[in-house]
């Protein structure tokens, strides 16, 4: 999750034209002219930008990809060798596996956790603006940060982890939480679940108070229980909100990175993908191998950003 | 999100009806998640102004009786993670600024002007979107290390601003959007040039979007890790979350805790109160695409 | 109107092209070798000089006096992040903005060696009057094609720390530190059956580099390598290596017969050793660099130095520590070269001790110095026994997280599989190997 919700917009078409359609009383063909290269000058800068930091990239890694380029020394093309060699590295497969394990350990909490925040609030009663900002402050301070909070607190026999978890006698008071494959997982899911859930509740906020009370109200006097309430009405009309919360929530998983490297760095077994390619290019010095399973990466991510896109699009208005 | 709250009656009528049990349980329960979210922050706060060496002692309600000011001295007197913070601040303050200039000219053009190859530009802006940052870090490296932008701050700034466009673009389109066409053609037969539109007539209706923009490229910029990583070199150009990377890492039992500490909170600081400060511009940007469309 | 609005979307557009243009223009001539004579001598301007976070308290101690003393030259000191050092010293290679000089982990510098990234420094080497006494090990590493792209540094040596008060009480010889494995064995279980929270051995059991650092050379005391040939020509002796198989029951029976200290399994390195600094630990392979934190905590009378021993006897320690390299295109060479000529003086070769580093000169171990610093002078006694491999490999060989020295040793000792591990050890560094075309 250490993208902030870049895709947020994405959920947004639609519209695109309408600039051009207010556009309305002909001017002068020079007049014309003359806006059309203010536009584009406007435009300049951030497409300058983008093609310089993001576009021109995306092709070099295609090119580099299909060489041996070390980060110094000679290179020669070798055509798909890196793409064949990767889906018989046991390093990047375990890499993969691990990736996707973590992310289906943590989505559905974070999920279910804020639903449940968002619930909990929603009805905008004494304090629940407080709470929620409250609720949402991990997310504001950053994984990072936490990460190397939780350095210091999971300390075994120093931190307050230990601590409390020992006070609450479920673990000794020198337990140590970032050594053995599955406690780590564990831990670092839970930090995570803690950190993430509050973007969840307010996205999924945002979307319930956007649903007609009178809903309610007709079902209320339907006699319907709470459970019906949320499955027949929330959950249908939150579509939107859930899946754009679920998506930032799979791909921020997917590129998860900051935690494992600042909690578990020295623990191969909990190598998440983009620390394998960081490791590979810039560790190992095999900068087009990494870069190949970055491309990989882009695929994926593109996928399922797409997918994202279309569903939505094709959604009418509420 | 309180622009969409209940209209006034019917939150005071639900209010009376809230004074029952049920409002009991709800008050309790979140008190509970309250101090489960914010606990460990505030104990962290509080833990770096415990003197260094308990820091790697065993927790006890004695050790906050002797609070420090030590490792916040240590750290400002230590000329490098002073410099580690400024250059934190540099980046995030030069990649908001940066954004939101070149993000209000683009979302301008977009929204207003009718050119060719708008269409193309809006395109190439929205697949920018999805390629996360890490998907090309490596090319994105030999790059910038070509043009001599590696260990730089401003080669930080240049692609922290480029990462943080599409959204920045898409929020001032939109915003620009919002604005009544009478309001631009007034200005145009006034006779005011396009600069001018946008700096003098144009101001006070897009500083929301302005604000949106500026907040979520600042506080990426203050947290990102791994570009600052891989693109920094010397202890000099660190921004703080690596330079706390550093200070994690160190060998041969040279760890101190209380610098850490209060250099976590250091970093915390600024985000918590421009949040608190600019929550309403914040929560829009993140509804601007839950909600609107 | 509309001119100067576009004008004034120019003034911020050009900046930006302007940065990218520039940043396009390469430098990056490469110094050629002037005359040894006017080389390293009343150089002017500033050094810039890149030391890793690991050994920088030496280079932050003594570049503070040179530049002190130099009025004429200004040494600047920059820290590379732990972990990240020679990835940052390759990436400032591949962009032509190097440092003037550079404290390079002696391991690493045949990789920078083989790809001309370095000054071929031969000529000035050989000039030194003092180049016999130079740390072999050190200097092996430094050497390339028969010529020398670095000269040491500073040594940062593996050792044996053993607790004489605690030998005592467990009713052990406090002069007759552990010779052999068995004793090691031995002496760890006497001092563990002291209780009290007393252990009888620590490690940093979660730390690839700590490892390889204190357990090589063991098996250097009896010449063994795991890589072996010249860079080019390697081999891989893992399968079938019997010292190494000994070293890894010692480490597996001290796991298995509980008498490591409860830190010694998670230890990744950071707090390595602080608990036998405060007394609770009978024995340490350790790195002499721990000297300064026993003398701070008070406990250093009580502590023995020795050298860590082989199987069954001789004794070595890994040559570890950093050379001096110049990398090629630097800018000021000379300046660099005078301030390495200043810190090779005997003046600041006897400061090393106290900093918890051990000179690369070995004439200066004179009778005086032995006097002066009893500790440092067995480990550099131990320099003239030390080694260190020679290859290219040794970072993703020993060092990185998923190395397969360390996947190997966790296989030996946590997992109580020694046979099998002796075999992922072979194909792991094969692998690397291959991987490296060498």
């Amino acid at each position: 999750m250490n993208e902030r919700f870049d895709l947020a917009p994405v959920l947004h078409p639609g519209g695109q034209v309408d600039a051009e359609r207010t556009l309305h009383r002909a001017p002068s063909s020079a007049r014309r002219r003359r806006k059309a290269r203010t536009g584009g000058l406007l435009v300049t800068p951030a497409l300058a930008l983008i093609v310089a930091f993001v576009l021109f990239p995306l092709g070099f890694a295609i090119y580099i990809s299909l060489t041996n380029w070390p980060l110094i020394g000679p290179y020669h093309y070798i055509g798909l060798e890196n793409y064949r060699e990767l889906f018989h590295d046991p390093e990047f497969l375990h890499s993969v596996r691990f990736t996707v394990t973590y992310t289906a350990i943590v989505t559905l909490p974070i999920f279910f956790l804020g639903y449940g925040l968002a619930v909990l609030l929603r009805a905008n009663r004494f304090g629940s603006k407080v709470f929620r900002t409250l609720f949402f402050l991990p997310f504001v301070v950053g994984l990072t940060t936490e990460s190397f909070m939780f350095a210091i607190e999971l300390q075994p026999g120093a931190g307050w982890v230990d601590w409390a978890m020992s006070h609450l006698g479920l673990a000794s008071a020198t337990q140590a939480w970032t050594v053995t494959h599955d406690r780590t997982l564990l831990t670092i899911s839970v930090i995570v679940i803690w950190f993430a859930s509050g973007l969840t509740m307010l996205i999924l906020t945002g979307g319930m108070q956007g649903i007609p009370r009178e809903l309610y109200e007709a079902a209320d006097v339907d006699g319907a229980s709470w459970l019906k309430k949320e499955l027949r009405i929330t959950i249908p009309l939150l579509r939107r909100s859930i899946a754009l919360s679920l998506i930032i929530s799979v791909i921020g998983s997917f590129l998860a990175f900051n935690q494992f490297f600042i909690l578990a760095q020295n623990n191969a077994s909990l190598e998440t993908v983009v620390e394998w390619v960081y490791q590979t290019a810039f560790t190992s010095y095999h900068l087009a191998y990494g870069t190949s399973m970055a491309l990989l990466l882009v695929i994926v991510i593109g996928i399922v950003s797409m997918a994202q896109f279309l569903a939505l699009r094709g959604e009418t208005e509420l | 999100m309180s622009d969409v709250a209940l209209e006034p009656t019917r939150r005071a009528q639900r209010g009376r009806r809230d004074r029952s049990a049920n409002f009991y349980a709800y008050l309790v329960v979140s008190i509970t998640l309250a101090l489960f979210f914010v606990l460990p922050l505030v104990w962290e706060a509080a833990r770096s102004f415990q003197p260094a060496n308990l820091a790697a002692a065993t927790p006890r309600g004695a050790d906050f009786t002797h609070f420090t000011l030590g490792n916040y001295r240590a750290v400002f007197s230590q000329e490098h993670i002073l410099t580690n913070v400024l250059n934190s601040l540099v980046v995030a303050v030069g990649t908001a600024l940066l954004t939101t200039i070149v993000a209000t000219l683009a979302g301008y053009g977009l929204a207003k002007f009718r050119f060719r190859g708008s269409g193309l530009a809006f395109a190439a802006i929205l697949l920018a979107l999805m390629i996360p940052f890490q998907a090309v870090l490596t090319p994105l490296f030999i790059e910038l290390n070509d043009m001599h932008l590696t260990n730089s701050l401003v080669g930080l700034i240049l692609v922290y601003t480029t990462f943080n466009l599409p959204f920045g673009v898409f929020v001032m389109r939109n915003t620009f959007q919002q604005i009544p066409q009478e309001l631009f053609e007034s200005a145009e037969v006034d006779g005011a040039g396009v600069m001018t539109t946008l700096v003098r007539v144009l101001r006070p209706l897009i500083v929301p979007g302005l604000a949106t923009t500026a907040i979520f490229a600042f506080l990426y910029s203050w947290n990102e890790f791994l570009q600052a990583l891989t693109f920094l070199e010397t202890d000099s150009k660190l921004t703080l979350p690596v330079k706390l990377f550093d200070i994690d890492t160190s060998t041969y039992g040279a760890i101190n805790y209380g610098y850490l500490s209060s250099g976590i909170v250091i970093a915390m600081v600024p985000c918590i109160v421009l949040y608190l400060a600019l929550q309403r511009y914040y929560v829009q940007g993140l509804m601007s695409g839950a909600v609107k469309g | 109107m509309r001119r100067r609005g576009n004008a004034r979307i120019a003034l911020i557009v050009l900046p930006i092209a302007a940065v990218v243009a520039l940043s396009f223009t390469a430098t990056g001539a490469l110094s050629k070798p002037t005359a040894t004579s006017a080389f390293g001598v009343n150089a002017t301007g500033t050094v810039q000089f890149w030391t890793r976070a690991a050994t920088s308290g030496l280079g932050v101690a003594l570049v503070k006096q040179f530049n002190a003393t130099h009025p004429h030259l200004k040494v600047v000191l920059s820290e590379t992040s732990p972990n990240q050092d020679t990835t940052k010293l390759a990436t400032a290679i591949r962009a032509h903005s190097v440092p003037d000089l550079v404290g390079l982990n002696d391991i690493d510098v045949p990789q920078f060696s083989r790809l001309n990234a370095l000054m071929d420094i031969t000529p000035y080497v050989n000039a030194l009057p003092y180049k016999k006494y130079l740390s072999p090990g050190h200097l092996a590493l430094a050497q390339y094609n028969g010529k020398y792209y670095g000269i040491p540094y500073l040594g940062d040596l593996s050792v044996l720390w053993y607790n004489k008060s605690l030998f005592t009480k467990a009713g052990l010889d406090p002069n007759k530190p552990p010779a052999t494995f068995a004793d090691i064995l031995a002496d760890a279980k006497k001092i563990q059956a002291l209780g009290n929270g007393i252990s009888g051995f620590a490690m940093a059991g979660d730390c690839q580099g700590c490892l390889g650092f204190v357990m090589e050379p063991d098996l250097f005391a009896v010449n063994d390598q795991l890589i072996r040939g010249p860079i080019g020509h390697q081999t891989i002796h893992i399968v079938g290596n019997q010292p190494l198989e000994q070293l890894l029951q010692l480490y597996q029976s001290l796991y298995s017969q509980n008498l490591l200290s409860p830190g010694s399994r998670t230890e990744t390195g950071p707090t390595w050793g602080n608990d036998f600094e405060q007394g609770k630990v009978g024995i340490l392979p350790g790195a002499y660099g721990f000297y300064p934190l026993m003398v701070k905590a008070g406990t250093i009378k009580d502590i023995g130095i020795a050298p860590l021993p082989g199987p069954t006897g001789g004794y070595s320690t890994f040559d570890g520590g950093d050379d001096f390299v110049i990398p090629a295109g630097a800018k000021n060479p000379s300046g660099a070269w005078e301030f390495v000529l200043w810190m090779m003086q005997t003046a600041q070769q006897n400061k090393y001790p106290a900093l918890g580093y051990t000179p690369v000169r070995t004439d200066v171990l004179t009778p005086a110095y032995k006097a002066k610093n009893p500790y440092n002078a067995v480990a550099l006694k131990a320099l003239a026994h030390g080694s260190a491999p020679v290859t290219t490999i040794y970072d993703a060989a020993f060092n990185e997280p998923n190395s397969p020295w360390f996947q190997m040793f966790s296989q030996a000792v946590y997992n109580n599989d020694i046979a099998g591990a002796l075999k992922t050890g072979q194909a792991g560094f094969e692998k690397v190997l291959t991987q490296a075309g060498d």
